[in-house]
């Protein structure tokens, strides 16, 4: 299914999609000022920018030496070359835990392999515990937004849900009274967990540790209690050294939310105690493939912030779930055709190309030049919508020769506004389903020309 | 399977990867021109927090006495974890014999090394899993920094600080919190409700 089709659910409710654009421009705002309040801003976006280039132009030696230094600290390391891999791994370290609750905290990665699935397939409770990403697991919905999981979703609904799953007084759908109820609930979860899966912001080769950021204590709260940790990270999020955590730091709560940082900034170098186990999972999955393509391995720099998401004024009016894959929005549009072309092709297509998430790309990936960039090696590819195929190839062909060119504009203002604008609306889809065609001249540039030139 | 992995991984990686670039010269860094105390109390706000000042000689001279009045509640909460030697752990925080009971404390106190005027962030190092735990299951953490230890950003505060050498410290700002319900703020999401620094010395 397109983007367009799938959009058209989401815009169906005028009044979701109203708020929806207003609450993410909200947080656009927020972010806009608190990169306002650092000096050198944008000294720090190319710094952060030339960083992440030379990391990923040294991947394999960075990989190397990070894995030594974390098995040192006592820390596992284990390699996954794809989401069958990592599921895996993971299931198997928590069989030989004897582990069946196991609390999560957030983890684009995990969405992306299908983890809770696949352990919950084998018969372990795998718990959300992020408020947003509990909300859209009892939802059995996949996040809409990597860092807002639940933006789609309006009060009185998640209202609803808690009366079901936790037992809430029905009719509430007072946030503060609704994240109590949650607080209460997961509360329990943490303190029967028997093990802690999280994701990981940044890795950092030089020291063998890595950094987990969260507002709700979360990950700490699910990594404190349970005796194994277990830490799923992408090939892309290794860092060479410690300093560069502050460049990064500094730009990723701004950027995502406006804050000047997250509330827990969380340092693991190996397991936190002697009793304590740590496995860190490394996974490609699509990645190495990615790094290889000259126009597109620039995207694996994302340190998945979302101000792309917020910014994008296709996002902010389709709803991330529009987009039907794992990271939506301006910068998994860029991602995600990888993966799968033909499913994916209508992502770069959705894009106005107004290139404003290049603007607040805190390590400025060239999103917009990306997704056009996609368009043509979609087409190569041969898998662009037929429709759009064919009024491309039809419009090539008329352009193409003077003559066609003359007779088709003589015959579609012969024909009648209603015909000719039938024709062009129908060939311009689904650009014309919501917009008027300006009503057709009756004479051609050239006539006209011509009777100027003719009157002087 | 593993051993195949992880050479099938690397070489993946090595075959893909583009010329090496190097690595860029550190940009220069303007230092914070404000007043770091009151740009510390704004940040500390912003992030749901409250900031105090008072005047003993370190973190470790911190005491009930001292904190009368800047800490309500402190000195009739029944379980208390102290990380500072002046204050005396009560209750559950006392006890310490088992994790789950810590979910039952009303505060907890800590020394933290560094803080981030720019952002409010207070560098820890808890002692362990207990003390790590007990800073996330309390209503109300209360982190003492010196006053020397403030620095205008994040990067003065690597410099001072070395993650690397425990293993486990974080960077705290302000209470735990959420938004995930229509983009409506709420203070102690997982964690405490509310957050107090102390900030030791003039």
């Amino acid at each position: 299914m397109s983007h367009a089709k799938r959009a058209a659910a989401f815009v169906a409710d005028a009044e979701r999609t109203r708020w929806h654009d207003e609450a993410l421009w909200f947080v656009r705002e927020k972010r806009d000022a608190a990169a306002a309040s650092v000096p050198d801003w944008e000294a720090l976006r190319s710094e952060a920018a030339a960083i992440k280039r030379h990391a990923l132009s040294r991947l394999p030696e960075l990989w190397e030496r990070f894995e030594a230094n974390a098995a040192a600290r006592g820390a596992h390391v284990h390699w996954a070359r794809d989401a069958a891999d990592h599921n895996a791994i993971v299931l198997e370290l928590l069989r030989k835990q004897g582990a069946t609750r196991v609390v999560k905290s957030k983890s684009m990665l995990t969405e992306e392999c299908g983890l809770n699935d696949h352990l919950e397939r084998h018969g372990i409770d795998v718990v959300d515990t992020d408020l947003g990403e509990r909300i859209v697991q009892l939802r059995g919905e996949p996040p809409s937004h990597i860092v807002l999981p639940a933006i789609h979703l309006r009060r009185h609904e998640i209202g609803e849900l808690f009366v079901e799953f936790m037992g809430s007084e029905p009719g509430c759908d007072d946030p503060e009274t609704l994240t109590r109820v949650a607080r209460q609930d997961l509360r329990e979860r943490f303190l029967a967990a028997q093990a802690g899966i999280t994701g990981v912001n940044f890795v950092i080769a030089e020291t063998g540790g890595f950094v987990v950021c969260t507002n709700e204590g979360n990950a700490d709260l699910g990594t404190t209690i349970p005796d194994l940790h277990i830490a799923c990270v992408g090939l892309e999020k290794i860092i060479p050294e410690m300093k560069d955590l502050a460049v990064f730091l500094r730009l990723l709560a701004r950027s995502a939310t406006g804050q000047a940082i997250t509330t827990y900034t969380s340092h693991f170098h190996g397991p936190q105690s002697p009793d304590h186990a740590l496995h860190i999972v490394v996974v490609d999955n699509g990645r190495s493939r990615l790094l290889a393509h000259d126009s597109f391995a620039e995207a694996l720099a994302c340190i998945r912030c979302g101000a792309c998401m917020n910014t994008c004024p296709v996002y902010r009016r389709s709803g991330g779930h529009s987009y039907g894959t794992t990271v939506p929005g301006p910068i998994g549009s860029v991602l995600e055709p990888s993966r799968a072309p033909a499913r994916h092709a209508s992502l770069p297509q959705a894009c106005s190309l107004c290139g404003s998430c290049a603007d607040v790309c805190p390590v400025k990936i060239p999103l917009h030049h990306q997704l056009l960039a996609w368009r043509s090696e979609l087409a190569e590819m041969g898998v662009t919508p037929r429709l759009r195929k064919l009024s491309l190839a039809l419009g090539g062909r008329v352009m193409a020769s003077p003559t066609l060119y003359r007779s088709a504009g003589w015959l579609v203002r012969r024909c009648g506004g209603r015909l000719g604008a039938g024709v062009l609306r129908w060939l311009g889809q689904p650009w014309t389903h919501a917009r008027e065609l300006p009503p057709l001249p009756r004479e051609s540039f050239r006539a006209r020309f011509a009777a100027r030139r003719a009157e002087r | 399977m593993s051993a195949t992995s992880r050479q099938a991984v690397l070489d993946a990686l090595r075959f893909a990867s583009p010329v090496a670039v190097p690595r860029p010269v550190a940009a220069s860094r303007r230092p914070e021109t404000k007043d770091l105390v009151e740009l510390l109390r704004e940040s500390v706000r912003a992030a749901g927090g409250r900031l105090v000042v008072v005047d003993v000689r370190s973190v470790a001279a911190l005491s009930v006495a001292a904190l009368h009045g800047v800490v309500p509640g402190l000195e009739a909460a029944t379980h208390v974890w102290s990380g500072v030697a002046s204050i005396a752990a009560r209750g559950v925080g006392a006890d310490q014999s088992c994790v789950k009971d810590l979910a039952a404390l009303d505060f907890c106190v800590l020394a933290g090394d560094v803080a981030v005027a720019e952002s409010g962030a207070v560098w820890n190092v808890p002692e362990g899993p207990m003390e790590r735990a007990a800073a996330l299951l309390a209503e109300h953490l209360v982190l003492g920094v010196p006053c020397r230890g403030i620095v205008g950003n994040l990067h003065e505060a690597y410099a001072r600080v070395d993650p690397a050498a425990s293993r486990f410290g974080w960077f705290v700002s302000g209470p735990s919190k959420t938004a995930d319900i229509e983009q409506s703020l709420v203070l102690g999401a997982h964690g405490p409700r509310q957050l107090t620094l102390v900030v030791v010395g003039r």
